[in-house]
């Protein structure tokens, strides 16, 4: 009887929390709902003769569910997180254990490499057709010799003198 | 902001985490334990809930690494531990909060010498 009486409890807990966290990132929601089902899980199972009080005072050290959700919303590395991990990056740290997660920002420090070589081109063309455009408009009449001989000596000024 | 606990949630921010490095940079804690240790101190204003989108976070920003064993009594337990960044992420926290806590206590008149 305790038994199912302490599950209903932990379900309803559980039941609160997930709706709270409504607003949370599916994948972080998920990850909430299973930490605190693990923590329930290890302390019920440190309760000699478990009773219902005992896992009700379980829940109420969780603390309120809508608390807990607003600290799973609060920013999603802890503060002066980031300039951090992209040292430790390119440092390249020897320790075994972290082995994993160096590799982890490795990948994305090549994701950030490749996003930036993959810009350069498309800026340097906005920088270029920027200023063609400014070059046009500064100049509208004088300039417009040099502007047209440009595609001149390109396949057009083949095909024209001949036709 | 105007009420104490208002201000202790403001002071939480960006300490607690290096609060659960140091207890980690003593070894590897059992997470329920290691929650339990953080929420009993009332100055901290934090419930055992609240712990866990913390310790999330500092997974995903890789200070911290978890590992399954196997629990004597119970389902298997998740242990937490500092990685090599995570020590290195609270080096420099004592450092700077060393110099930020003594400038604080000068302007405030808390220094206790």
């Amino acid at each position: 009887m305790n038994q199912t009486r302490g599950d209903a409890l932990v379900a309803d807990y559980l039941e609160r929390v997930w709706e709270a966290a409504a607003g949370l990132d599916p994948v972080r929601r998920e990850e909430l709902i299973q930490d605190l089902r693990e923590h329930i899980a290890a302390a019920r199972a440190e309760l000699s003769p478990e009773t219902e009080a005992g896992v009700q005072t379980i829940l109420d050290r969780l603390g309120d569910p809508a608390v807990i959700a607003a600290e799973a919303a609060v920013g999603e590395a802890p503060s002066w997180s980031a300039p951090v991990a992209d040292r430790d990056s390119s440092a390249q740290p020897t320790g075994g254990e972290s082995a994993g997660r160096s590799r982890n920002s490795a990948v994305k420090a090549l994701i950030v490499v490749l996003v930036v070589l993959l810009l350069v081109p498309v800026v340097v063309c906005l920088v270029g057709a920027l200023g063609f455009l400014a070059f046009r408009t500064e100049e509208p009449v004088e300039n417009h010799g040099p502007v047209v001989e440009i595609p001149v000596p390109t396949e057009h000024s083949s095909a024209s003198p001949t036709s | 902001m105007a009420d104490t606990e208002g201000i202790a949630s403001w002071l939480r921010r960006g300490t607690l985490e290096y609060c659960v490095l140091a207890l980690l940079g003593k070894g590897t804690r059992y997470g329920v334990e290691l929650v339990r240790d953080l929420a009993a101190d009332p100055a901290l204003s934090a419930t055992e809930g609240t712990l866990y989108p913390l310790l999330s976070r500092l997974r995903r920003t890789g200070w911290v690494e978890t590992t399954w064993r196997e629990s004597p009594a119970g389902p298997p337990r998740r242990y937490y531990s500092l990685t090599e960044e995570g020590k290195r992420a609270l080096d420099r926290f004592r450092h700077e909060w060393v110099a930020f806590r003594d400038a604080v206590d000068r302007v405030m008149g808390t220094d206790s010498r």
